[in-house]
């Protein structure tokens, strides 16, 4: 499980290719209470970038040294949270700076909530200092079913905002979709001019154009799954059809509009469609702190 | 209430299956756009009509928009609404009233910004950057949809 978290984390580096920005035209995020423009230096965003690897071997050193019974103690039980924080905080400084150049990104808000969803776990528990009063239960399950939770809640957000602002005309006009596959399909060749980009979607909009009504059917379906997200909390089996429903939604998208949610889609691998339960519920059970590892959707405790 | 009771009476809420979920749904909800929270708004509207823009060098010829500034052209049109907004406030008047004019007095003040943030030759790489020197423009994509038919019209707003 937190290899997959990792992957997302990773999938997030390249972005770090990039580079800080020198003004913050609309301060967003972290840039509303300190000043981020210190990463147009690039030395420092080398440092943010150092920070966020630290983070994640910090993460992943807490939670091999959960099956090692010595040595124990505080700094064993410091490592996770304390790795957590440090990936929130480098991803959300470089993400907050983008932001504030009056535009916003929406790929790595599900990253930043459920990394900072699990901090607040392994923090709580740190300085508690004790168990999870269900026993059978780890902080661990904890950290997953709150994630799963994090994570419903974006996809709820997002189709809430759609019937806010549009109310259920949103379906009725979905077939005008066209025009943002046109703007997104020639966006998409701008950024790079590669000729290959070009007209990537032409046989996507004829479709569209000439079906309405199948564009109706698919897009209210979308704002539905989107709506019935918190579904994914009701067990192990109904996360694992709502992660597979939304897969298929991100890579509908992905054909159809060039929009690309890579980090979501790891996301939802780990916690909704939650690869590792199904793996170890394939194999015979040797130890009950495995299965626990592993905990299904359902609440603990 | 106690110190005890009100404690427990929290620690109910925080145990209830659904707490996490709408706890962070109502502060996406409410905080809004503010990483790492956001009320998630794209496509929340759908019209016949939408735009988009890209940059162009001094002989007007397309730039590829990632290459030169590390941002994408969907931020550009991104930085244009934003500007929009802030003229249709100072106007009194609504985003899509606005004429033409003051699309290009958002088009000037969004080049100075990306000149501000930084413009590169095409032939940069992430390891040795030059900047760009001449003037870029900004041209405006309407998109429409009419009878069934996809129209665009492009029209320079601004050269910096």
């Amino acid at each position: 499980m937190r290899l997959l978290v990792v992957c997302g984390i990773l999938m997030w580096m390249p972005s770090f290719q990039g580079r800080g920005f020198p003004v913050e035209k609309s301060p967003e995020g972290l840039a509303r209470l300190l000043d981020t423009t210190w990463l147009a230096d690039n030395t420092w965003f080398r440092v943010v970038l150092c920070g966020v690897w630290a983070g994640v071997v910090l993460y992943l050193a807490g939670g091999l040294l959960q099956w090692v019974k010595r040595p124990a103690g505080a700094i064993r039980d410091l490592l996770t949270p304390a790795g957590l924080t440090l990936a929130f905080l480098g991803i959300s400084l470089v993400q907050s700076n983008r932001n504030s150049q009056d535009a916003t990104h929406h790929g790595y808000q599900a990253l930043a909530l459920v990394l900072l969803t699990q901090a607040v776990v392994f923090w709580y528990a740190f300085l508690r200092n004790r168990r999870p009063a269900a026993p059978h239960l780890r902080w661990e399950d904890w950290g997953i079913h709150f994630s799963i939770q994090t994570l419903a809640a974006c996809y709820f957000v997002a189709g809430w905002s759609k019937l806010k602002n549009s109310g259920i005309q949103w379906v009725i006009d979905s077939p005008l979709i066209v025009t943002h596959m046109v703007r997104t399909g020639d966006e998409y060749y701008y950024d790079t001019l590669d000729e290959s980009r070009l007209g990537s979607l032409d046989g996507w909009i004829q479709w569209f154009l000439g079906n309405p009504g199948l564009v109706r059917i698919g897009m209210g379906a979308s704002l539905v799954l989107e709506l019935l997200a918190v579904l994914a909390l009701l067990g192990p089996r109904w996360a694992l059809l709502i992660g597979i429903a939304i897969e298929l939604l991100h890579w509908g998208i992905g054909q159809t509009m060039r929009l690309y949610f890579p980090v979501n889609q790891v996301l939802v691998l780990a916690f909704l469609i939650n690869v590792p339960r199904w793996i170890l519920a394939a194999i015979p059970r040797r130890s009950p702190g495995v299965a626990a590892a592993v905990t299904s959707a359902s609440p603990p405790g | 209430m106690t110190r005890t009771g009100m404690h427990r009476r929290l620690r109910r809420i925080i145990r209830h299956p659904a707490a996490g979920f709408v706890l962070t749904s109502v502060l996406c909800l409410t905080i809004k756009e503010n990483f790492p929270f956001s009320n998630f708004p794209m496509y929340s509207w759908q019209k016949a009509e939408t735009d988009y823009y890209y940059l162009t060098d001094s002989a007007g010829r397309p730039l590829p928009t990632r290459r030169v500034t590390d941002l994408t052209t969907t931020r550009i049109k991104k930085m244009m609404g934003q500007e929009l907004q802030r003229i249709a406030k100072e106007r009194r008047m609504s985003r899509g009233d606005l004429p033409v004019e003051d699309r290009r007095l958002a088009a000037e003040r969004v080049l100075r910004h990306i000149r501000e943030l930084g413009l590169y030759t095409r032939e940069s790489t992430r390891s040795s950057r030059t900047p760009m020197d001449g003037d870029v423009g900004l041209v405006w994509v309407r998109i429409s949809l009419r009878n069934g038919d996809i129209q665009k019209t492009p029209l320079e707003l601004a050269r910096n």
